[in-house]
Parts: C-alpha cells; sequence; structure tokens
C-alpha cells in the first residue's frame, strides 16, 4: 500500500526542527519494519494548498497507519512546535505508468482532489479515463499514477490523486499547463463554470524534487 | 501561442430567451471582460424567438495561454457561482467548448 501525506508546518519552525522531521521520515523504514521505501520532498516554488512537504511511503501489507503511527513521527508531531497537521491518503496502486524507471533528480508532482459524491459512477470513470490520457499527449510525463484513495484504510475526505513525474520543473510548469490537452479538455471537470465540472474547487497541487523515481517503487 | 476561443451553447427555456440575454449583458460580461474575456459575439437559433425555446451562442476569446489561466484564476468567485445558479434557472442545457484555430484552405 501507498502512504502520500501532505506536511503542513507551523510558521516558521526552526532549522534543527526541520532537520528532526526529515530524520524521523528517512528513519521510518528501519524504526516500522512495514515500511519499505519513503520519501520527503520539499515543495518547490508554485505548490497550492498542499502544505510544504510530501511524504511519500511504501507499505508492506494494508496498514498505512505503521507510517502515521510509528512512535518518532507521533512524537514529533504531537510537539507541536514543527508541524501543524499531516493530510494523509492511502491506497493501494491501481493505475500506474512507469515509462522511465531510471528517471533521477526528477520532479514528482502530487495533485489531491475531491470529486462531488453525487457525481454518476459511470461519469467518475470518465473523468478518470480523460486524466489518464494526458501522458498519451504531453510527453513530458514520464511517469504516472492515478488512485482512487481508501478512506477505510486513512480517513480522508479527498477522492482521488493523480501523481506524476517530470525531468524538470518545466515539464510541468509549461509542457504540462500549458498543453491544449489540459486546459481544453481536462480542466473543464475542474472549472465551476462549465456543467461537467465535478471536481471541488479546493485542491492540493504540489510539488518537489527526487533523486529518483517515487512512483516506480517496488 | 495562439488565441484562445471559449464557445458557450445554451438550450433555453421556452420564453427565456430576453431573460437570459439580459442576465449575461448585466451580470457577466463586465465581470468576463475583468477576467480578460473579449467577447467575440452572440448569436440565437433559430433566428426567430420559438416556442420550444431557443438556443444561444456565445463566442468569447483570450489571447494567449497565460491569459487563460490567469481568467480561471477568478473562476470560483462566489459572486460567479452565483450567477451561474440564478440563470441556469432559465436554462435547460448547456456546454462550453474550449477551441484553437483551425486551417481548412
Amino acid at each position: 500500500m501507498r502512504l502520500v501525506a501532505l506536511v503542513h508546518l507551523r510558521r516558521e519552525p526552526s532549522p534543527a526542527r526541520l532537520a528532526d522531521l526529515e530524520a524521523v521520515v528517512a528513519g521510518l523504514p528501519d524504526e516500522v519494519s512495514a515500511v519499505r521505501r519513503v520519501h520527503l520532498g520539499k515543495h518547490l516554488p508554485g505548490c497550492v494548498g498542499g502544505g510544504h512537504y510530501t511524504l511519500d511511503a511504501l507499505v508492506d501489507g494494508g496498514d498505512a497507519n505503521a507510517v502515521l503511527g510509528a512512535p518518532s513521527l507521533r512524537d514529533l508531531v504531537d510537539a507541536g512546535d514543527v508541524v501543524e497537521r499531516l493530510d494523509p491518503v492511502a491506497f493501494e496502486p491501481q493505475h500506474v505508468s512507469i515509462a522511465e524507471p531510471a528517471i533521477e533528480n526528477c520532479v514528482k508532482r502530487t495533485l489531491f482532489l475531491r470529486v462531488f459524491p453525487e457525481t454518476p459512477a459511470d461519469v467518475v470513470e470518465e473523468f478518470e479515463r480523460v486524466i489518464m490520457a494526458m501522458p498519451d499527449h504531453i510527453d513530458a510525463i514520464r511517469n504516472w499514477a492515478c488512485s482512487r484513495t481508501d478512506p477505510t484504510a486513512v480517513p480522508t475526505s479527498w477522492t482521488h490523486v493523480w501523481e506524476q513525474e517530470y525531468a524538470d520543473k518545466s515539464g510541468l510548469e509549461v509542457d504540462y499547463m500549458m498543453h491544449p490537452y489540459h486546459w481544453g479538455l481536462v480542466d473543464g471537470w475542474f472549472d465551476p463554470e462549465c456543467p461537467q465540472r465535478i471536481v471541488d474547487l479546493v485542491v492540493a497541487h504540489v510539488y518537489c524534487p527526487a533523486a529518483e523515481t517515487i512512483l516506480g517503487w517496488k | 501561442m495562439s488565441a484562445i476561443y471559449i464557445l458557450d451553447r445554451v438550450k433555453l427555456r421556452p420564453g427565456q430567451l430576453q431573460a437570459y440575454q439580459q442576465t449575461l449583458r448585466e451580470g457577466y460580461l463586465p465581470g468576463a471582460r475583468k477576467r480578460g474575456m473579449e467577447l467575440i459575439g452572440s448569436w440565437t437559433t433559430p433566428p426567430v424567438e420559438v416556442a420550444e425555446g431557443n438556443e444561444l451562442v456565445t463566442l468569447w476569446s483570450l489571447p494567449s495561454i497565460e491569459s487563460f489561466w490567469a481568467m480561471r484564476a477568478g473562476s470560483g468567485a462566489p459572486e460567479l457561482a452565483t450567477w451561474w445558479e440564478e440563470s441556469d434557472r432559465l436554462v435547460e442545457s448547456r456546454e462550453r467548448k474550449f477551441m484553437t484555430p483551425a486551417e481548412i484552405s
């Protein structure tokens, strides 16, 4: 199971406590045997609604709370002087495409979104189909994953996570954002002025550097 | 990057053509212009008002993709949501399409 948690920091935490956060996360695989891989990425300028870091974890089995309940992380959050809150989702990998498993020094982008609960199932599936066709049109998307969250594993109001990995930031900021498939076909699902819109206005759009693929973790 | 065009096709309830044109002119157009949308034109079909209800077709333009996202940054405004909610009472169905120029000759 994968866990993705957006880390919202307290205002101006000390550098020492930020170092503590990074050390705690880095130590999770040693602390919790079920945690296979972990990554903490500091958000780049331009992110919206998702805090300051993305914490990615790959967990053996279905217990995502193995990460969230790790004593060192719990203590750090409970101390209240560095982390304001975690915004986590968990899910089994569903739709994943890793075209470039050896990608290095890339940018990993994460979008949390909420589809309105009254949306018919076939409309949600069509939305997912349109989203997942983006890599067919936008070559800069090297690796991607589209997932429905599992709120029974970790409670959340987010319904979907749409993740991509790019060779560099311009892949996201230029190729992805400026592509006509994006603004011409995908954006209407998010646009309150479009009748086909099914996605809540509030999203978390974040991206961070990653030394290697996260979506391709095994 | 060439201009982006937005095509609105609105199927109106019977007898609502004038009311919709009025609210579009007074309630939507000023804000749309502030968000960078230029009104290219608006048309009704059939070309006379009919008992079954008319369709109003409106074409907007934006000069660039950057202006598109600037326009979108304002599309979540509460007053705009109120306008759509109220004007949709006059509407049977509608669609919004996004377009770029196409060469046909």
